[in-house]
């Protein structure tokens, strides 16, 4: 887990600026981000036989992390040498079984030309020569993990696009992989998947001092929104994963009125997560005519469980509940809108969206 | 009780991937319906209930047929099942303030509607002009230039390609604004395809949409699932997949749509039912790259130890731009990711590296979540947008 925040040679850093800081600056969501992931790891991941093994952490700016043993354990800075040395212990670790898994998220600034490029908190140190000596070649880093044993592999880019799209196309930018891998390497991985934020410009990558929208609707889908059931059990598998993330993403969006999308790339199959249970964001409010929102009182009905939205109340009514059906009732005490409309409907993860009143 | 379901889709439904969930909501199976045609499924109990996963990555729950072993699909079903009364179909204006949602929702009217322009678009010329500053132009496989259509507003320009041989290079989209270049290949089997400019209130970004549909709605499909992530819906079109490379193998069909087929079972690692037609569009169409890719790929999965081979396609694929470098590109986003990807597993050979380098410098920043291969050049010295430019390309898909 890595989050960068705190780039010294960038605009707003403080230390020497970057011959080129091509237009980035200091983000301030990142380190919470990866904590949040970390300590999502920590006190929440659930699988029957792949439990956590252990979790690197780095973060800049470094914060402590509290296990859920209640030790306080500081972290180390998200440099470049220091994110090379963690991703070698924890590689060394993932090969140890090959039915381990391996996951890997980075939060923190990108460049993304036709390779994607994480950028560590010492990127742009005027010192060094090459400006890009210290990147980390992503794409390279996913692909040479292929000669890691562990066959399920699960990588994560959240990373922040403040360089206009096509700008670097004028630069030849390049990384460090950190590890190499060969084509007999490649077949013996069951499952490596990649989810990637691809939001552009940095108040589409999340609100200032919390977690992005992409750690977000990770989150949400790891925690059982993006579960699916195939032989009667829940589970977050790469594939049931690649598509509620961007229907999380699209709900994110619409909720926040920012452009919000995620680019999926699963190749094979593998289980990521066994949370304690399903999950489904439903979102209820007139989709037909918004301006009835106000007017609107909705309640959201399943045996003794009951949500509501009174009429004055801000919408849409937006609740995490149990897969199932749902009566969903709208109606409009001021009969500005007709009477009551009410229907059953078959909730099912990761999102609903409804209901087309009046 | 337990017993066989079937399934029929009106005509008026578009090809769709159908899951079949049983009471307690497990998956029971995963199918593709075609329009005016049925499927058949053994289910666990009559109470099982369907999901239609839309092209347009809309999934719409039907539970009002249960306890029948009989369903039929209709867009009427659809629009019950969501409450919606659905006027007959247009195309609503769009308003002043544009959002991303409600953009979305015209291109998927626009797709239910028509593929073709509007019939109130007038002749644009060669160079259509999509904004005060934004000029757009179809190059057709031999670099000629095709004529398009423009719209009232001005901010939406319309292509009808159709060649009557798709066994032909790619045709390409660009569109050329203040900062630089945007550009997207063309399957050659594209029938049309249209460009908008938008402003919208989303981070007061310019979002410059893209969408295209070709004469194999089932691959658009494949596609759009794949872009959306929703793999299983395009594990269903798996049969499809086989007939397309049938016609293939009878040289009747389309290298694209089978190319698009080839992708999906590499993705599914279904190399039983790949068998050696990737090999055969490598050899026989040389302006698909693609085939190249997928082959080099299957031998890295199946034949790892086929270094030569693998090799030897890779850089075949690499080298088609050599003269024109977009114009050589594979033809598909995630061939293009395949091809590097490939390479890069060649790192001490240098004439991989030198095509990968090429690659990198010539195709510019990749749009990697449009379907076909598309991206962007900027021209840095005159670069002076504050606001992003968001690019969105993908299919016509009806909602």
């Amino acid at each position: 887990m890595i989050g960068v925040g705190r780039y010294p040679h960038l605009n707003g850093g403080d230390g020497p600026l970057a011959k080129d800081p091509l237009g980035l600056s200091q983000v301030t969501t990142p380190p919470i981000t990866a904590k949040k992931i970390a300590a999502w790891l920590l006190e929440k991941y659930a699988s029957a036989n792949c439990p956590l093994g252990s979790v690197e952490l780095l973060l800049s700016p470094e914060t402590d992390i509290v296990r859920p043993d209640g030790m306080q354990k500081p972290t180390e800075p998200a440099t470049f040498d220091r994110i090379e040395l963690a991703f070698n212990k924890w590689e060394q670790r993932c090969s140890t079984h090959p039915d381990n898994k391996a996951l890997f998220y980075f939060c923190g600034h990108g460049l993304n030309k036709v390779r994607q490029f994480l950028l560590p908190e010492n990127f742009g140190d005027p010192g060094w020569g090459d400006p890009f000596r210290h990147n980390i070649d992503f794409d390279g880093l996913r692909t040479g993990m292929w000669s890691c044993k562990a066959r399920t592999q699960i990588f994560f880019v959240d990373a922040c696009r403040e360089t206009p799209f096509g700008l670097l196309d004028q630069i030849e930018v390049t990384g460090q992989s950190f590890i190499k891998s060969t084509f007999s390497d490649a077949a013996s991985i069951n499952c490596s998947a990649a989810y990637y934020a691809t939001t552009e410009g940095k108040p589409a990558f999340g609100p200032e001092n919390d977690v992005t929208y992409f750690g977000q609707a990770v989150l949400k889908c790891l925690n059982g929104a993006g579960c699916s059931n195939a032989g009667g059990d829940w589970i977050v598998d790469s594939y049931s994963l690649s598509k509620a993330l961007g229907d999380m993403m699209q709900h994110f969006g619409r909720k926040h009125k920012l452009a919000l999308s995620c680019n999926p790339d699963a190749s094979g199959m593998g289980t990521i997560s066994e949370p304690a249970a399903p999950f489904v964001i439903a979102s209820i409010r007139c989709k037909n005519e918004p301006e009835a929102d106000p007017a609107a009182e909705i309640v959201m009905k399943r045996g003794a469980d009951v949500r509501q939205s009174p009429a004055g109340q801000d919408k849409p009514l937006e609740e995490e509940v149990a897969p199932g059906e749902w009566d969903i009732k709208v109606a409009f005490p001021g009969g500005q809108y007709g009477g009551p409309i009410s229907k059953t409907y078959t909730l099912l993860p990761p999102v609903f969206e409804g209901v087309s009143v009046p | 009780m337990s017993g066989n379901l079937k399934i029929r889709f009106a005509a008026d439904m578009p090809v769709a991937s159908v899951e079949v969930m049983s009471p307690d909501y497990q998956t029971v199976a995963r199918l593709m319906v075609e329009p005016g045609r049925e499927a058949n499924v053994h289910v666990p109990s009559e109470g099982s209930f369907l999901r239609i996963h839309l092209p347009s990555g809309k999934i719409v729950t039907l539970t009002d047929e249960r306890g029948q072993l009989d369903r039929f699909v209709s867009q009427a079903a659809l629009d019950t099942a969501e409450g919606i009364v659905r006027s007959p179909r247009t195309i609503r204006p769009l308003p002043q303030t544009k959002t991303l949602r409600r953009l979305r929702e015209y291109h998927n009217e626009r797709a239910d509607f028509r593929e073709a322009a509007p019939p109130d678009d007038v002749e644009a010329g060669e160079t259509v002009k999509l904004a005060p500053d934004m000029m757009a132009r179809v190059f057709d496989p031999g670099n000629g230039l095709i004529k398009g259509r423009v719209n009232s507003d001005g901010d939406e320009a319309t292509w009808q390609l159709g060649f009557g041989n798709v066994a032909v290079p790619p045709a390409r989209l660009e569109i050329e604004h203040p900062g630089g270049r945007f550009y997207a290949i063309l399957p050659a089997n594209t029938q049309s395809v249209y460009a908008r400019a938008d402003q919208i209130k989303e981070g007061e970004s310019l979002l410059i949409a893209v969408r295209l549909a070709t004469r194999q709605p089932v691959a658009d499909t494949i596609l759009s699932y794949l872009e959306r992530g929703d793999v299983y819906a395009a594990e269903a079109m798996v049969r499809w997949v086989e007939e397309a490379h049938d016609l293939l193998e009878s040289k009747k069909s389309d290298p694209y749509a089978a190319a698009v087929g080839a992708y999906l079972l590499l993705r599914l690692r279904r190399f039983d039912l790949l068998r050696d037609w990737a090999r055969n569009l490598a050899n026989w169409f040389d302006f698909l790259p693609d085939g190249c890719v997928i082959w080099a790929w299957q031998q890295i999965y199946e034949n790892p130890s086929n270094e030569g081979e693998i090799r030897r396609y890779l850089l075949k694929a690499a080298s088609r731009g050599e003269s024109d470098a977009t114009r050589g590109l594979p033809i598909y986003s995630q061939g293009l990711r395949l091809l590097l990807d490939g390479l890069s597993l060649l790192p001490d050979d240098l004439e991989a590296r030198e095509a990968a380098a090429r690659l990198r410098r010539t195709s510019g920043a990749i749009l990697w979540d449009s379907p076909v291969t598309a991206g962007s050049k900027l021209h840095r010295s005159s670069f002076t947008r504050s606001s992003p430019i968001i690019y969105d390309v993908s299919f016509m898909t009806p909602a």
